[in-house]
């Protein structure tokens, strides 16, 4: 079914509608707030906080059709608060549990089966942009997700942050720098 | 207020227990999808040592087992049931509710008491 | 470097400009340009490294259940759910003077549930998306008996008028949608209609007194 008519629904009070709308949007809202937070537990947790708001603010939502903008501002909002409130979690570059990526080193390792050299590189590859990702400041880091991740435009991700086009524009440019820089030294 | 009838019936059950069995017999019914907790006489339909029920998210709280019928017992017998239920509509609402009632009033009459107030609403 | 420049490489391009190039070959500049040379191999790589985290990332990754049990929970407990309407008919409702429309009805249902009902109904017409859906009992005063002829001779004082009790007529159900460009509206509205008639009469009970259905917008297949 159609987001608009889910979203028209859902600000009736339609429960059923809301619920396909929580199927859709569970995962890449976890998934942001995992590579924000590098913890599975406080990104349920935000995942929860979130679509709660929205579901208790669905009513104040002037436009369906502004409604992914709107749940990813509220999930960074959370997610942004999470982040501040809690003691840092050390990243270590060294240790990829801490990237809470696992699977991505299972899923490779399964693969490794079928094409050992070909997959192996890949995997290293993603592994090692990943530590880079994991390693940036955090405002580059989100900027950087939404933009790679979860294709917002540079203007819905400045609308859903709280910053201008161009400051979005120039984040991601010393993002790409940055991953660029690291991902020399895996050469 | 609320108290066990039990006088000259030693088969007679609390209000409490009545609710619980209330709740497994209304789930049983074809057509119930689940029953809902009712906000207003919350502190009254639940037993003893849950009072983490009575607060404001009620329904969330309630522990297994737990009745979400209100049973709402008078001193001389007479109980009002109130429940809330979501159907499935696979058959249609008002034979659904018409046989909740029945079974509302069997339990009732065989706690040995008496038949006040019946509400069974469908919501959404 | 301020907050919203844009790094530079030696030679003045700014690392997005080659970036945005590297999917072709290098330009005439690039091709004479160490920085540049240096920059597109750099972001080769990483455009690469992209690739691989798309290809292996497993997009299936989800919360546990118990997130999506917790919202629902919650959202469950927190809906509208509007006036309760009776299923059987006791007798009339009380006259409109009361301060709350008095429901004793011992069988009822609320307004949020006879919504769903239409809206599942409305959706087994394909041509229509249902977006919003309004229930409200519909009532009109209770009819003055009939005069048996045993009435009194009129005194010349002006009678009361009898009371105002309202008697329920049924259901009042407005639909808005969205039709589909190319089907034929009279045609799709009509049957709304009769989808949403029969759902109410087979699962509901309660006679429909009105339909209203308003299209507020086109979409495509």
């Amino acid at each position: 079914m159609d987001e608009t008519t889910l979203v028209a629904r859902a600000q009736d009070g339609d429960v059923l509608s809301f619920e396909v709308l929580v199927d859709r949007y569970q995962g890449p809202l976890f998934r942001l707030a995992l590579r924000m937070l590098h913890d599975r537990g406080q990104a349920e947790d935000v995942v929860q906080e979130a679509l709660t708001t929205v579901w208790r603010r669905i009513g104040m939502l002037s436009d369906p059709v502004a409604f992914p903008r709107w749940t990813y501002q509220i999930t960074t909002r959370v997610t942004l608060n999470a982040l501040r409130s809690r003691t840092r979690q050390p990243v270590d570059a060294a240790d990829p549990v801490t990237l809470d990526d696992g699977r991505l080193d299972r899923d490779a390792a399964d693969a490794d089966r079928f094409d050992p050299a070909g997959v192996t590189e890949n995997q290293a590859l993603a592994t090692a942009l990943r530590t880079q990702i994991a390693l940036l400041p955090d405002e580059l880091r989100l900027c950087w997700t939404l933009y790679a991740d979860h294709g917002r435009t540079y203007q819905e991700i400045a609308e859903i942050i709280g910053v201008s086009r161009d400051t979005v524009r120039g984040r991601i440019a010393r993002a790409r720098q940055r991953l660029a820089g690291g991902m020399t030294s895996w050469q | 207020m609320r108290h066990d009838i039990t006088a000259g019936n030693p088969s007679a059950a609390g209000p409490s227990e009545l609710a619980e069995r209330l709740h497994d017999k209304i789930s049983s019914v074809p057509g119930v999808e689940r029953l809902h907790p009712t906000i207003r006489y919350a502190v009254a339909s639940v037993g003893a040592g849950n009072l983490r029920a009575a607060s404001a998210s009620l329904g969330r709280i309630l522990g297994p087992g737990e009745s979400t019928v209100d049973a709402y017992a008078h001193a001389d017998g007479i109980v009002d049931v109130t429940v809330d239920i979501s159907t499935d509509f696979s058959t249609d609402a008002l034979a659904v509710c018409r046989e909740i009632r029945r079974v509302i009033t069997t339990e009732v009459i065989s706690a040995g008491l008496l038949v006040g107030q019946i509400r069974v609403t469908v919501r959404g | 470097m301020a907050v919203d420049e844009l790094p530079e490489l030696g030679c003045g391009r700014t690392t997005e400009q080659v970036w945005a190039g590297i999917g072709r070959p290098p330009d005439q500049h690039e091709r004479d340009c160490e920085y540049c040379q240096q920059a597109r191999q750099q972001l080769a790589l990483l455009d690469r490294a992209i690739r691989s985290v798309r290809e292996l990332a497993p997009q299936t990754e989800q919360p546990r259940a118990r997130v999506k049990n917790a919202i629902m929970d919650i959202a469950r407990s927190e809906i509208r759910q509007g006036r309760r309407i009776p299923l059987e008919r006791p007798g009339p409702l009380p006259s409109a003077g009361s301060d709350t429309p008095v429901d004793d009805a011992e069988l009822g249902i609320t307004e949020r549930a006879l919504i769903a009902v239409v809206t599942q109904a409305a959706d087994r017409v394909p041509a229509a998306r249902t977006r919003h859906v309004r229930v409200a009992e519909a009532t009109r005063p209770v009819a003055e008996p009939e005069p048996t002829g045993l009435e009194q001779e009129p005194t010349g004082i002006e009678q009361e008028p009898t009371g105002i009790e309202q008697e329920p007529t049924g259901l009042d159900i407005s639909i808005t949608a969205s039709i589909r460009f190319g089907a034929g509206v009279v045609e799709t509205v009509d049957q709304l209609r009769d989808e949403v008639t029969a759902a109410i009469g087979q699962l509901v009970g309660i006679t429909v007194h009105r339909i209203d259905v308003v299209v507020e917008d086109v979409h495509a297949s």
